[in-house]
């Protein structure tokens, strides 16, 4: 990669994100002791894979939100859609590759996972999305052991900042408990 | 000559530089300087004997020899006389010229020069006392001028070489100034010349020290200072080209003792630049110019330079270049503001860099601020403080203030940040001016400070508050509080630096001329000012405080203003009529202000930011209370100043109002829980207003108060002083506690904020409530005097008025959740912080009754206010108990509907979310508390408990009509009849006796108390024989009341035996009450009451009723007094240890009459020969010896023990059966105090007996022993039962663990200290690995089993301490020197993971439906079919049993202890593994708690990543 696609990203910063109330379709699935899988979470999952070519995270790109998922636990529906920093991102493909490959590895397997660009996102908008939905396509470029590599470098934790990770956590499992109660 | 010559091989030897002879030369020189040193040898001759190498054509030789000649002459300087000192003097400066010999002659000559100054102290010729005699002033000055000459080619030479020279500089110049001066040798010459172009840090840092020295010597009196004003530019120039140091130190200079940091190198260069006021016209304008760089570290180091030359240039040499600096400095100081504004900064996206800028700048800003008030006292009254005085930003501060004032005023976000930031810049230049000292704070005070006052008094005077009065008084208020914070921390540095007095520091000398400013003659007329400052600022914050809590104002104000008025001297009233001058308004006005309009008040915003402000402004008005407390209490003498300082205390009925708002507006704050908010005069930071109130309140608490040389009225005197204050708080916060519905919060009513307040004051409370360590308060707040007296005064205080909060009647519903906090709050944070602080534990560790203990009055306080909570709650819980009590204060609403008959409602509620009752939080509370006290009350408590326990005793052993006076009491055995006496007073009484030290009770007193304790555990237990036929009784209804109560009487009764004085007495007591009475108990009652069922004849299901097990309660009372003697290392240990076995073991026989019931019924014939010999041995192992054991337990266990050959492998034998049988309980509870044996700490029902020094004799080693003791008995258990299994042929279970063995292994190893576990890997590890297997097994079909729930959860939580242990282990293995516990855990790998595996899924749900058959689902679980694929396994398990919290967590340990593997163990051995692990954790992918997702998610990436 010669030249960066873009040069100069705007970065954003790691917010903190706490879980205020489950919404009303979930309440079901609480009420029997489960504490269903939610958008949240899944960011949770997917805002820390790092950007192809900028040393930050998905989240500071502002790449992937909160607000772009959609989560369905009962009946396994995952759609998440993204945002490439330009139009004309290059990398549009490899981060959704990205995502699916962690969301894969991530979600039980009963679920479905659908990856898109979010509308109006990207000039090949059509292409990109019909690339990621495409499942011998995914399949084949994961066999593909330069692309996987690359994917793996995506999804790679930052170590130093495990702990750090590891107290949010625990900030927000305590934010839970207080508005649980 | 000849003598001499014998040491020729020596001298050649000393001189050999070779690397690998240079131990032989090390002896050798000692060997030649010890000669010298006797004298044996002379100089002389050394010097003939060296003369070969010293003339030598050879460098090296010539090198060689004047090193060991310098070596000689550093190490024998005293035993040379006049003469040989002028020749070697003579010499070595020859040598100096000789530049291979340049560095060691150079180290000769410095110890030559060196004890110049003993020849001027003692004129003798010979001063052996001084060390040595003189150098002769030729000798010297030849030395001298080599020197310098040597020096102006210094360049040339090597780095050791400049360095050694300048050392010798150094010396020369300090030592011999005076000659040198006399012979005008041109030292600074030669210096600049060696000097120029150094590079080397370490030459640079002995450079910079000599431009010091240097300097000093022409400033020296009698010495002409004109050759440094010639060359002074030359030095600046020189000097300036280092700064600001650039220095990234070189590896080998980074590390060691030696090395050099950026840091060293700047200061050293500071203080360089800071030598002579002939440097100013150089370096002043070198500053200048790069303070406006935008290179930061260059800022940094120009402001930290100013401030360290200034003082040192003086007022002469400062003077032209005055303005110049002003105008950087102003640039600095008013950087932060007009930057787009940091508090505009939206919290979103993008804030953090712009936060992180705006930060440094203000570092930078406050760094410019202290130097413009170093500079301003430098320069003299008049020069700088006239020029910030008079520039624009302190009018632009003005109008800003007035502005804010009007009606007219804009108020749009970006003005009003504008706004903000030009107010807090001004105010710092404002304050930086006015600390420089008295006359530049009146000049202040004179141009800016009067109006700010009179606008402050405008806007809170007038009655009409528009919201832009608010802003106004915000201002106002900031401004003066920044200048009395800046003054104050002046004083305070003052004070220190007198203080130190000399020692060494370099800035004393500021400090004293400080001292000299602040205190001189002339500085009461400017300290008068402050007075005056401060008057208005203590009158504007009555004034807002009265606008923001109307409701306090009316009570408050005309309190304090009488007070006020009453004294003369007070500041306050003092200052109130200067306000009235000032803005001529009459006292009628003034008290009008003060009954101001509630109904228009401030807005929620303004509100907000005032109250922070008014925070701020007590708080500095606090140090500077402090600050001038601490100059009087350093000062010497009775001068005006000090008489105006005294002003600055502040007075009684002053603090009390600081006490009185700080309080409300730490409670409007909402707590320490509120919210945080947006502070605008600290630069937009957020803040949490009630914390910063909470802070101020702990220095009111802690002020002290100048003591003037009267040392004999002491802390009681304090005390008296501090007692309003405290009063104060004590009732304010006791009527928030109090108060259900009423709000302090002016702005927000509502039953909401009642609650919300309610908590803030209970947070507030056990905030100021908790004593810090004395050393960590003075640390906080740069106090001087505060010592956690305050606090502890407070807490006695708050002891006092709590009881008719906590006791009082009637209490509503939202009271339960209040009341639980504040007990659990005092027993979990205040009250052990109290103990330690207020050092009563470390007090009374050694001494008993007898020696009279001299406690201070503080302890006296807290222990008498203690006392009084504790009795009052033992006389409130008995009126509760005659009263037939149910509900509050003592049980919670829920538990007491339990007692009603609403039994499954409690079991669920009280067990799931591991919550402790109120009675467990009662009990924590009392034991704390009593543990406050001082003996001489303990006694009195304990002889209170004990008359409770023994009256308790004495009704429970009498059960005749009580418990037969209800039959539906009657029909479930546990009545609140018979619980009469195990309510609250019980519990309560033995939470006081576990609360007692060691050594306040007698042996008698001990005994009696420890006999009815014994009495009550075991008479509890015998009403169940009374009412024979009514086992159906729920073990539930047991567990609210009874168990507590006989929990806290083991515990109490362990307590007792723990602190046993009279060792004989003990073990007579042991052996002639305790075994028989209870060890026998849990061995034998098994067996009579078997025989009475076969006698009775009862029908089989009676049978199990009739059947006598050991109570829960007396095997862990048995469990309890284990853990006593464990801590003692009391041998009986041995049998309390057996007697639980004997517990473990009992089971199977117990459980057997109902299974022989089933199994009559199912009818297997075929099975009955070969099981009866298994029901013998099994009866035989189970049972002991006892022939009559076996004869009648063997036709039940015939039967009872065929239902393993009828079903199949697949079942234990000991689980079948009703495992509700008590025996099972017995066993369970057994098995779990098995884990409070070795814990270092454990606890029932709150109480505790901690291994903790003053409250438990506690013996060395006490774990070991009691660990390596239990697990031999436990695998010699398990070994017996093996060998069981091999006879019967059973080779599947043959392994097993039974499950009650599993769990006493778990709580063991879960226990027991990490390091015992580790160390004691190999023999555990099978063990303990077996035994998860167990339990997961156990748990996984827990519904075959019918294990009740609490055993449910034992077993859960027992496997959660197993896993543990094996993730601890996991985690040792992952470090490099544990290689043998990384062997074991290899060699056990496949078990390992089977039980990771296993757990894994305990408690899981798998939702039918849910899991959708998955292609790709790993065929190679098939170790544990049914555990690890449950979509497969056709056995669901029940886990409605099961806490879902609880299960959670095993599972979450469970998945921890997976993803460690990957780190601790070699691929190799794992990869067999890994598709049965990735299985078992792609299911937890999909579990119902998101931290076990979580987890799983992190497994499934490291198992996968391998």
């Amino acid at each position: 990669m010669s030249e960066l696609i873009n040069p100069n990203p705007i970065v954003h910063e790691r917010k903190s994100t706490i879980r205020i109330k489950s919404d009303h379709r979930n309440e079901a699935l609480v009420a029997e002791g489960r504490e269903p899988i939610d958008a949240l979470e899944i960011f949770d999952h997917i805002r820390d894979i790092n950007d192809p070519e900028h040393p930050y995270t998905l989240e500071q790109l502002n790449v992937v939100s909160e607000d772009q998922i959609e989560v369905d636990d009962d009946r396994g529906r995952v759609s998440v859609q993204f945002t490439p920093t330009v139009a004309h991102c290059s990398m549009a493909t490899l981060i959704g590759l990205s995502l699916r490959v962690k969301l894969m590895r991530c979600l039980p397997p009963r679920f479905k996972i659908d990856i898109k660009l979010s509308p109006g996102s990207h000039s090949s908008e059509a292409a990109v999305n019909k690339q990621l939905a495409d499942k011998e396509r995914v399949a084949a470029a994961l066999e593909n052991p330069n692309l996987l590599s690359m994917v793996n470098r995506c999804l790679s934790p930052p170590q130093e900042s495990v702990n750090e990770q590891q107290q949010q956590q625990q900030q927000r499992n305590v934010g839970e408990a207080a508005t649980a109660s | 000559m000849a003598p001499t010559v014998i040491y020729r091989p020596l001298v050649e030897r000393a001189c050999n530089t070779e690397p690998e002879s240079s131990n032989a030369r090390g002896e050798a020189c000692d060997e030649i300087v010890n000669l010298i040193n006797q004298r044996i040898l002379r100089i002389l001759d050394l010097v003939l004997l060296l003369s070969g190498s010293l003339t030598s054509p050879e460098r090296e030789a010539r090198e060689n020899g004047t090193r060991l000649l310098g070596e000689v002459v550093i190490r024998c300087r005293p035993v040379f006389g006049e003469g040989e000192l002028h020749t070697l003097a003579e010499f070595l400066a020859s040598r100096l010229r000789d530049w291979p010999c340049l560095g060691p002659a150079a180290a000769a000559c410095r110890s030559l020069l060196e004890v110049e100054f003993a020849w001027k102290e003692v004129p003798g010729p010979e001063s052996g006392s001084g060390g040595g005699p003189r150098l002769r002033n030729e000798s010297a000055c030849l030395v001298l001028e080599a020197m310098a000459e040597m020096l102006r080619s210094a360049q040339s030479f090597r780095q050791e070489d400049r360095s050694a020279l300048l050392q010798l500089l150094l010396v020369a110049v300090r030592r011999w100034s005076q000659l040198a001066a006399r012979l005008e040798v041109p030292l600074l010459d030669a210096f600049l010349g060696a000097a120029d172009g150094e590079k080397d840090p370490r030459c640079l840092l002995l450079a910079f020290e000599a431009v010091r020295a240097l300097c000093e010597m022409h400033h020296a009196p009698g010495v002409d200072a004109t050759p440094l004003r010639q060359l002074a530019g030359e030095v600046a120039d020189w000097a300036s080209s280092y700064f600001p140091i650039s220095f990234n130190p070189p590896r080998n200079l980074a590390r060691g003792p030696a090395a050099i940091t950026r840091a060293d190198l700047s200061s050293s260069l500071e203080l360089a630049l800071a030598a002579s006021p002939f440097l100013a016209g150089g370096v002043l304008p070198l500053l200048v110019e790069k303070l406006s760089s935008t290179y930061r570290p260059a800022k940094e180091d120009s402001l930290s330079a100013l401030r360290r030359c200034c003082p040192a240039y003086g007022a002469d040499a400062l003077g032209p270049h005055v303005r110049q600096i002003w105008l950087a400095l102003r640039a600095e100081l008013m950087a932060p503001c007009g930057h787009g504004g940091a508090a505009a900064v939206p919290l979103g996206p993008g804030g953090g860099g712009l936060r992180s800028e705006m930060d440094s700048r203000l570092a930078l800003a406050t760094s410019a601020a202290s130097c413009l008030t170093a500079l301003t006292r430098a320069a003299g009254p008049g020069v700088m403080d006239s020029m910030a005085l008079q520039d624009a930003c302190v009018g632009d501060l003005l109008s800003v203030i007035r502005m804010a004032g009007s009606p007219t005023h804009a108020s749009s976000a970006t003005s009003t940040t504008r706004a903000d930031e030009q107010v807090l810049c001004s105010s710092m230049v404002l304050a930086a001016v006015a600390a420089a000292g008295p006359a530049s704070l009146r000049r202040t005070h004179t141009l800016a400070l009067i109006q700010v006052q009179s606008l402050l008094a405008d806007s809170l005077t007038s009655t009409n508050a528009y919201s832009g009065g608010a802003d106004q008084v915000l201002y106002g208020a900031t401004v003066l509080a920044a200048v009395v914070d800046a003054v104050a921390a002046e004083l305070q540095s003052t004070c220190i630096a007198g203080s130190v007095g000399g020692e060494g520091r370099r800035d004393v000398v500021a400090g004293t001329s400080a001292w000299a400013t602040w205190l001189g003659p002339s500085a009461a007329d400017g300290l008068a000012v402050l007075v005056e400052v401060k008057g208005v600022l203590l009158a504007g914050l009555a004034a807002v405080h009265a606008r923001l809590h109307p409701e306090a104002g009316g009570q408050c104000d005309p309190n304090s203003a009488e007070h006020g008025t009453a004294t003369s001297s007070d500041g306050y009233a003092a200052a109130a009529a200067d306000v009235m001058s000032v803005d001529k308004v009459c006292p009628a006005q003034k008290a009008q202000t003060m009954n101001f309009d509630p109904n228009e008040g401030y807005g929620p915003a303004a509100a907000a930011q005032l109250r922070l402000a008014a925070v701020g402004a007590w708080g500095s008005l606090l140090r500077l209370h402090e600050a001038s407390a601490a100059v009087a209490a350093n000062a010497i003498g009775d001068t005006p100043a000090m008489a105006t300082l005294q002003q600055f205390v502040l007075s009684q009925s002053e603090l009390t109002a600081a006490a009185e708002h700080l309080c409300n507006y730490a409670l409007a704050g909402g707590g320490a829980a509120g919210p945080q908010t947006q502070a605008r005069m600290s630069w937009g930071r957020r803040v949490h207003a009630a914390q910063e109130a909470t802070a101020a309140l702990q220095m009111t608490l802690e002020v002290s108060r100048p003591r003037p040389a009267v040392a004999g009225a002491g802390i009681s005197d304090a005390n008296a002083e501090r007692t309003p204050v405290v009063r104060l708080l004590v009732r304010k916060l006791a009527a928030a506690m109090a108060s259900r519905n009423t709000s302090c919060n002016s702005t927000s009513a509502g039953g909401a904020s009642g609650e919300v307040s309610r908590a803030a004051a209970l947070q507030l409370a056990t905030q100021l409530a908790q004593a810090k360590e004395p050393g960590h308060l003075l640390m906080a707040h740069g106090d001087v005097c505060g010592d956690g007296s305050g606090a502890a005064a407070f807490a006695a205080a708050l002891l006092w008025a709590l009881p008719p909060l906590l006791l009082k009647k009637g209490f509503g519903g939202g009271d339960e959740e209040w009341l639980q906090d504040c007990l659990n709050q005092l027993a979990a944070c205040v009250l052990p912080a109290l103990a330690a602080a207020s050092g009563l534990d470390s007090a009374s560790t050694t001494s008993t009754i007898s020696v009279p203990q001299t406690l201070s009055p503080v302890q006296l306080a807290l222990s008498s206010a203690a006392h009084h909570l504790v009795t009052t709650t033992l006389r409130a819980a008995v009126e509760w108990e005659a009263a037939g009590g149910c509900g509050l204060p003592f049980q919670r609403a829920v538990e007491t509907a339990a007692f009603g008959g609403m039994v499954e409602a409690v079991s669920h509620r009280s067990s799931t979310a591991g919550e402790t009752s109120l009675m467990a939080a009662w009990c924590a509370a009392i034991q704390q508390l009593t543990a406050c006290c001082d003996n001489k009350r303990q006694i009195d408590l304990a002889v209170e408990a004990a008359e409770r326990i023994a009256t308790s005793s004495v009704r429970l052993s009498l059960p005749g009509t009580e418990a037969t006076a209800d039959p539906n009491d009657a029909a479930s055995g546990w009545g609140p009849a018979s619980d009469l006496a195990l309510k609250a007073s019980v519990p309560l009484a033995c939470a006081v006796v576990a609360g007692l030290r060691v050594g306040v009770l007698e042996t008698h007193s001990t005994q009696a108390i420890a006999d009815s304790l014994l009495h009550l555990i075991v008479a509890a237990q015998s009403p169940r024989a009374s009412a024979p036929g009514a086992y159906a009784a729920p073990r539930q209804v047991r567990s609210s009341c009874v168990d507590c109560a006989l929990g806290t009487a083991a515990v109490a009764l362990a307590a007792t035996v723990n602190r046993w004085q009279d060792a004989h007495a003990l073990d007579s007591w042991l052996s002639a009450a305790f075994q028989p009475e209870l060890l026998r108990r849990i061995s034998v009652t098994r067996v009579t009451c078997t025989a009475a069922s076969v006698v009775d004849g009862a029908p089989a299901g009676l049978a199990a009723a009739v059947l006598e097990p050991p109570s829960a309660a007396v095997v862990r009372a048995a469990g309890w007094v284990g853990r006593a003697l464990a801590l003692r290392n009391h041998s009986a240990l041995n049998s309390v240890v057996d007697a639980l076995l004997g517990c473990l073991r009992s089971e199977p026989p117990c459980s057997s009459p109902i299974t022989s019931t089933i199994a009559a019924t199912a009818g297997t014939d075929t099975a009955a020969p070969r099981n009866s010999d298994a029901g013998m041995l099994a009866g035989m192992l189970t049972s002991g010896v006892s022939a009559m054991d076996v004869d009648n337990d063997g036709d039940a266990c015939m039967d009872g023990a065929s239902p393993v050959s009828a079903t199949g492998i697949l079942q234990d034998v000991e689980p079948h059966g009703n495992a509700v049988t008590a025996a099972a309980v017995a066993g369970m509870a057994a098995a779990d105090m098995f884990g409070v044996l070795v814990a270092e700490a454990a606890a029932a029902n709150g109480v505790s007996l901690a291994a903790r020094a003053p409250h438990a004799v506690c013996r060395v080693l006490w774990k070991q022993r009691t660990y390596s003791l239990c697990v031999q008995a436990l695998e010699a258990e398990y070994g017996r039962h093996t060998q069981q299994r091999r006879q019967l042929q059973d080779s599947r279970t043959a392994l097993w663990i039974p499950l009650q063995l599993a769990v006493a292994m778990a709580r063991l190893a879960g226990s027991a200290p990490r390091d015992m576990c580790r160390t004691d890997v190999r023999r555990l590890a099978p063990l303990l690995l077996r035994s998860i297997q167990s339990l997961c097994r156990a748990l996984r079909s827990g519904m075959d089993y019918r294990l009740a729930e609490p055993d449910t959860e034992l077993v859960a939580g027992a496997l959660k301490d197993a896993l543990a242990v094996l993730r601890d282990w996991i985690e040792g293995a992952s470090s490099a020197t544990s290689e043998q516990l990384r062997s074991i855990l290899q060699d056990q790998v496949g078990e390992l993971v089977d039980c990771v595996c296993a757990a894994a899924v305990v408690g899981a749900d798998p939702v039918p439906g849910r899991h959708v058959q998955r292609p790709g689902a790993p065929a190679a679980v098939t170790a544990w079919p049914s555990s690890c694929s449950p979509a497969a396994g056709t056995s669901a398990f029940s886990p409605q049993a099961l806490d879902a919290t609880l299960a959670a967590s095993v599972r979450e340990e469970a998945l921890r202890c997976c993803s460690g593997l990957v780190d601790s163990l070699p691929y190799h051995v794992l990869h067999p593994l890994r598709q049965q692990v990735l299985g078992c954790v792609v299911q937890r992918l999909d579990d119902n708690k998101r931290g076990v997702r979580q987890l799983a998610v992190q497994a499934r990436r490291v198992w996968g990543d391998t």
